[in-house]
């Protein structure tokens, strides 16, 4: 393992599970909008909220929403990969799908679908946290779907059912393998990317679960409080670095056979 | 040809996108009225088709004047009047007159970034080689473009379908009268501003093509030079060739909150907002949220693209080549052709990095437009914004393509 697999596997880790631990645990509240003090490390919220809690929790609801769409949009592409050896014209029909979604651009074309999927509330978009993950990774598997088609060409094709098992039972794992690897940890960033862009633009968010986008969305309004905005904002750097650089390390590193 | 004469060309064309732009979002006084006989009285039938500057915030005023002197209405909407009588309806406000320049502002911003990408590495390859940039080629450009015309057509048509589906699903309307909207590119009455979407979506798209048309083409000249000079200074390499986790770590919009927390709430010195007087102090903050983080994107991506065609030391070797001529002609010659689509998709990254910056820094674009759109369940805004980028995408495409054809001779075959 290199050093850099190491330190980028470790922080992510640290930032998850830390994430997880400490929003489960009961921290002192306080009065509204305190910086950061020995009581109150991250300072409080607008409602007096403990931004340590605030945080915590932020960060595993981004951790899981990553998670969530990375799942979604490997699993479409691996089927879609597989579907690669099918008799009919299956990889043609699959690369003009994927192109036809790539067309799309894809800001506006989240926000329609949230307009229509979720409840305007005068400041943003309410929308449940997993209809929302879906629907990123389903505007966002096109371009997986197109690189992960161009990995495998079709070298057989099935002429019977019986044939399908043989190719799924020879071929299954090494596909969802390496699209797991090449596509996961990719996935996982851009499902994360394109939940902030329609939170921040359309302020798309679910109040049940607040995102590292929730937070940064409402410290926009209360920018003269820096610790509202500048320690989400490191957590959300943190995480996204471990995650590019793992990615890139498990590419270069990890070979399937 | 020089290429001193194509970067000409280039800042000339830029220098177009910037004024097309500030006319675009040029706003003066207007006002029409209707006048009639009858117990209601009605606004002029066409007030909705008037460019009004809801996006600046400025919603039209109405009067009624009947014989009985003026009566104050709240909005423009029919008036009862009390008896059958002559009235005058006035619909009076701020226009933006030229919000249709914010189209040919935007192709124009990504053509002149275009040409400068190419012209700035020629010129540093004119300065290592002597030699002059050669535009002259086999194939016919025509051929060309109709090839790439067709692949833009479908494209268009997919597009174009998303649109009318949704139209049809979502706000319930008639195929027929889906497919005339999307013709004639009316998508309705603003459920917020009450004027035409496609009027509301336009006047957005002015005050972003003016921060772009700033912004993008000094990014991409800057990404050059940046990238020629990493290529000779290890710790420029280092910065540029890490800038993906630190363009990550560095977004746009986060990057604007912390501008804004220094200058505007700590130091009180760049104001934040809908422009009032002097557009200049509200454009620098934007600028400088969005140049920052795009010179390090498109530098990291050239440095990527260069690396890739660097080729081993022994070809310099046996072809009895300086290292300079080398790297200027066959890895920079290369990567200022191959990277020209990369441009086109980093202008389109730009304008929703843009988008997020907008709804930050409260600055009256695209990004605000769709922000209350979809706030207050303006689907017909929405709709509109989206298939406005589409149509930027698929043009901004097509230009790209069409400059290319023109600097690379190989393509054309």
């Amino acid at each position: 393992m290199s050093r850099r697999l190491k330190f980028a596997l470790i922080l992510f880790l640290a930032i998850s599970l830390g994430s997880l631990v400490l929003s489960e645990v009961e921290l002192p509240k306080g009065e509204p909008g305190l910086p950061p003090s020995l009581t109150y490390p991250m300072g409080t919220s607008l409602d007096g909220e403990n931004m340590v809690t605030l945080n915590a929790e932020a960060v595993w609801d981004t951790v899981l929403f990553g998670l969530l769409s990375g799942a979604i949009t490997t699993v479409i592409t691996s089927l879609s990969s597989l579907a690669v050896y099918g008799r009919f014209r299956v990889r043609g029909v699959l690369v003009r799908l994927a192109d036809a979604v790539n067309s799309l651009p894809r800001l506006p074309f989240l926000l329609v679908l949230a307009l229509i999927l979720g409840t305007p509330t005068g400041s943003g978009i309410a929308m449940n946290f997993f209809l929302t993950a879906l629907v990123v990774s389903l505007t966002g598997v096109g371009q997986f779907m197109r690189q992960g088609i161009e990995f495998f060409e079709a070298d057989q094709t099935f002429r019977s059912l019986r044939e399908v098992g043989i190719v799924l039972r020879r071929r299954a794992r090494f596909v969802v393998t390496r699209m797991g690897i090449t596509f996961y940890l990719p996935a996982f960033v851009d499902g994360i990317t394109a939940f902030t862009g329609i939170g921040v633009v359309g302020g798309v968010g679910d109040p049940l679960y607040p995102t590292l986008t929730t937070l940064l969305n409402v410290a926009a309004s209360f920018l003269y409080l820096w610790w509202i905005f500048l320690v989400p904002a490191l957590f959300r750097a943190l995480l996204l670095v471990s995650v590019l650089i793992l990615a890139d390390e498990v590419r270069e590193n990890v070979k399937v056979n | 040809m020089r290429a001193k004469y194509l970067l000409t060309a280039s800042l000339v064309l830029s220098l177009v996108a910037v004024l097309l732009s500030l006319a675009s979002v040029d706003t003066t006084q207007y006002s029409l009225a209707s006048y009639g006989y009858g117990n209601v009285a009605y606004p002029p039938q066409d007030w909705r088709s008037v460019p009004w500057a809801v996006v600046l915030g400025y919603l039209p005023n109405a009067s009624v004047t009947t014989a009985g002197g003026n009566l104050s209405v709240s909005s423009v909407t029919p008036i009862s009047l009390n008896s059958y009588e002559l009235y005058v309806y006035q619909v009076r406000g701020v226009v933006q007159p030229y919000y249709f320049l914010s189209v040919p502002s935007l192709i124009l911003a990504l053509t002149s970034s275009l040409l400068a990408f190419k012209s700035t590495f020629a010129l540093f390859y004119e300065r290592v080689t002597g030699e002059t940039l050669n535009l002259s080629g086999v194939g016919t450009l025509k051929n060309f473009l109709k090839k790439r015309t067709t692949s833009y057509l479908v494209t268009l048509f997919i597009s174009s379908s998303a649109g009318v589906a949704l139209e049809v699903l979502a706000l319930h309307r008639p195929l027929e009268r889906a497919l005339k909207d999307l013709i004639t590119m009316d998508m309705g009455v603003s459920r917020v501003y009450g004027i035409s979407s496609t009027l509301v979506v336009l006047e957005g798209l002015s005050f972003t093509s003016l921060l772009i048309a700033i912004t993008f083409t000094v990014s991409v000249v800057l990404s050059v030079v940046v990238v020629v000079y990493s290529l000779s200074s290890t710790n420029l390499r280092r910065v540029v060739s890490s800038w993906r986790y630190i363009g990550s770590a560095i977004a746009t919009w986060v990057l604007s909150e912390a501008l804004i927390y220094l200058f505007h709430f700590q130091l009180g010195v760049l104001p934040i907002g809908r422009p009032e007087r002097s557009l200049t102090g509200y454009l620098i903050l934007p600028f400088v949220a969005l140049f920052i983080p795009y010179v390090g994107i498109l530098a990291n991506r050239v440095y990527s693209t260069a690396s890739i065609f660097k080729p081993p030391r022994e070809v310099g070797e046996l072809k009895n080549l300086g290292k300079d001529v080398i790297l200027h002609k066959h890895v920079l010659g290369h990567v200022s052709v191959v990277m020209l689509n990369g441009i086109s998709s980093a202008f389109v990254e730009m304008l929703i990095g843009e988008a997020m910056a907008e709804v930050i820094f409260g600055w009256p674009g695209i990004g605000t437009v769709l922000r209350v759109a979809v706030s207050h369940g303006d689907m017909t805004v929405a709709e509109g914004s989206m298939l406005s980028f589409s149509l930027i995408l698929i043009l901004s495409a097509y230009v790209t393509d069409l400059v290319y054809g023109i600097l690379d001779p190989r393509v054309r075959r």
